[in-house]
């Protein structure tokens, strides 16, 4: 504990003078160690796919990734060394195109051992600092996309259930789906009443539900470990793994639909910051890479 | 980090919330001498909350057969070792406990199981601690050769580690009866819990993609109802009720005299400085009395002897709260032995069972001269 106080101090007296720190304005070819992206206003309505032609004439600047030292648990190396950040907007909408070398994808979170790969979009107001930058704060709330492998998984190949991980399973029934075709495919199977015997869909905890619509949440959070999803579930994006990298589209509107969310403008300035999660590695939660907070400028 | 006191380990320590006990603290009491590993726990349990897609695998409650027996997979071993030693000077603990053990960067000190790990939950059943080949384990206290089964459920710790290693907070102590619950809307399926809950008593549903835990089936106990898995208890070891601290104990509280009055009752563990809720009589039989101060602490060799007293009927009052457990479904408060009954009474003191200490038996002569036939012992 006597450590983490430590870095907690040192990251924050660091953090402290960048924020104020003049920032970089032009995209540099090794890495920037804080983001600088400019929302470009495109013709078209933002593309939704990572493979779009109109991201070819997105500029793009690749920022620096490091460990998350500040809140428990720490993850004190990153598992990604830098992320190529890409935004547009179409007046309607924001887009982002995050891109990160990742050998291997890590798409389910069926098993115990198993964890997703992800990315996240960090939004505060313009002059968010060193406290915010850690998931905001009850005056200042962060706006959080977050895209997920295995909502991607679930979307593109039907819900992952337990037979997609553990093939051989034998199970004489469920109650109260005695009769039910075998083994009973959720959501289907499952009637409303049948559905007390999946607790967190019951409860109707968002990471629960068989049925995805997008593989990207919206989030507010008001400091670490506050996260939830806001009200309005409309962020859209895409996720595709190829050839050792993943391509991943984060949108949402630039209108806030809900009363915490950060309202977005053409011709505005935010705050921002990139998060990616290796699953191979255990990423989860606050065991994260993430960026320093950085500028988004969305072009009028 | 804040300070807490843990009486079981009789000092201060660390534990990263300000320690505030609940009004009052649901607990329960094995005795491991009466358990006869049926298991019928388990399927109580397993019928009524993990019977689900996702929860093949779950067990909230458990027997396992010690020394061998782990469910998941030397669960204790595991956590022990990473503990490093356990040294103890009297009733105070000198070693690390989970949380003072935290590597850099976490909570406390724990692991995550892997699948395969639950995959046999009866794993070491009825394996003695010895292979029994030789004539020399006849039959003596304690036994050379011996295994003892070891019912597990959540301890509903007074400083639990799941709790403790949750970043969102999503399991909490409720501040009415202790009993700690992992919230199912709030959960994000991290698994801090899984990994440093070292009784590895909170599971990772496959399908709902969040972790459960045992729920101490709080709706029955708002209602004075003792849990399923203790109420359903064929061995009748199972005493349900409320324990206080060691300087509020009453003497007529069931719970409170087996663990605070007599000292018969040990928690597991209690060096991994969770205060853990639910307590053991340790088995009498068991031929290596360290073995048992590694799992119940240093109270074992009193707790063995006042047991013996009361089974050589040297303590009617020990024996009469021994006979109370599960003779009801009803939550028994407060106790009462005399003139060869035990008596058990409710939260309102409303007496809700009555056990005679001494079954009433005939004794009838062999020959029958009105059938004139010779009886049979038979049953």
């Amino acid at each position: 504990m006597k450590a983490q106080r430590i870095t907690r101090r040192q990251a924050l007296a660091g953090l402290a003078a960048l924020g104020t720190a003049a920032l970089p304005s032009v995209a540099q070819a090794q890495p920037s160690q804080q983001p600088d992206v400019r929302a470009v206003r495109v013709p078209v309505p933002v593309p939704a796919d990572p493979e779009a032609e109109v991201w070819a004439r997105v500029p793009s600047n690749e920022v620096s990734l490091m460990g998350q030292a500040m809140v428990l648990p720490t993850k004190m190396r990153p598992s990604i060394r830098a992320v190529r950040v890409r935004a547009c907007h179409d007046g309607q909408r924001v887009a982002f195109l995050l891109e990160w070398e990742d050998r291997r994808p890590d798409r389910r979170t069926v098993k115990m051992r198993e964890f997703k790969d992800g990315c996240g979009v960090m939004l505060l107001p313009q002059g968010a600092g060193a406290t915010e930058w850690m998931m905001g704060t009850p005056k200042m709330p962060a706006t959080v996309l977050h895209w997920r492998a295995d909502w991607q998984l679930d979307l593109d190949q039907g819900f992952q259930d337990v037979e997609a991980a553990f093939p051989n399973l034998a199970f004489d029934f469920y109650p109260p789906l005695v009769g039910a075709q075998h083994p009973p495919k959720l959501p289907e199977a499952y009637p409303p009443e049948a559905r007390r015997w999946l607790p967190g869909w019951y409860a109707g905890n968002p990471l629960s539900q068989p049925r995805k619509t997008s593989p990207v949440e919206k989030l507010v959070a008001q400091g670490a470990g506050t996260l939830e999803q806001l009200p309005t579930q409309n962020a859209t994006g895409k996720g595709v793994w190829k050839d050792g990298r993943w391509r991943v589209v984060l949108s949402k509107p630039l209108r806030a639909a809900d009363p915490r969310e950060i309202p977005l403008a053409p011709g505005g300035t935010y705050a921002v910051a990139f998060a990616v999660w290796q699953g191979a590695s255990g990423d989860r939660g606050a065991r994260k890479s993430i960026t320093l907070l950085g500028r988004l400028r969305v072009e009028p | 980090m804040p300070k807490v006191y843990n009486w079981q380990i009789g000092r201060e320590m660390d534990y990263p919330f300000e320690g505030r006990r609940p009004r009052r603290q649901a607990a329960a009491v094995f005795d491991t001498n009466k358990c006869i590993g049926c298991q019928t726990c388990t399927m109580a349990c397993k019928t009524t909350w993990t019977s689900g897609k996702g929860q093949e695998y779950m067990f909230w409650n458990n027997v396992e057969t010690k020394p061998w027996g782990s469910y998941p997979l030397a669960w204790d071993v595991r956590v022990l070792e990473m503990l490093g030693p356990q040294a103890w000077d009297g009733g105070v603990y000198r070693g690390r406990t989970l949380f003072e053990a935290a590597p850099g960067g976490e909570r406390a000190v724990g692991y995550l199981p892997e699948d395969l790990d639950y995959a046999y939950p009866n794993r070491g059943e009825d394996e003695t601690n010895v292979p029994v080949t030789e004539e020399r384990f006849y039959l003596r206290l304690p036994h050379d050769a011996w295994f003892f089964y070891l019912p597990r459920i959540c301890n509903h710790c007074t400083y639990p580690a799941c709790l403790a290693s949750c970043p969102r907070t999503a399991i909490y102590k409720r501040p009415e009866d202790g009993i700690v619950l992992l919230d199912q809307q709030r959960c994000r399926g991290y698994r801090d819990c899984v990994k440093n809950c070292p009784f590895k008593k909170v599971f990772y549903n496959h399908t709902t993609r969040v972790s459960e835990k045992c729920v101490l089936c709080f709706p029955a106990v708002e209602r004075g109802i003792q849990p399923r898995c203790m109420r359903n208890c064929i061995g009748k070891i199972r005493t349900f009720g409320f324990v206080s601290t060691p300087d509020r104990a009453t003497a007529d509280n069931p719970v409170d005299f087996l663990v605070h009055v007599r000292k018969v009752a040990l928690p597991l563990l209690p060096q991994l400085g969770l205060e853990a809720n639910i307590y053991y009589i340790p088995p009498v039989h068991v031929g290596n009395l360290r073995f048992l101060q590694m799992l119940f602490g240093p109270g074992v060799e009193g707790a063995i002897a006042a047991y013996r007293r009361a089974m050589e009927g040297r303590d009617e009052e020990l024996l009469g709260v021994l006979m109370l457990a599960v003779s009801t479904d009803r939550i028994v408060h407060r106790f009462r032995v005399s003139r060869g009954h035990a008596y058990g009474y409710d939260e309102r003191g409303e007496e809700v069972v009555r056990v005679p200490l001494q079954e009433p038996t005939m004794v009838r002569p062999a020959y029958d001269p009105q059938y004139r036939a010779y009886r049979y012992n038979v049953t």
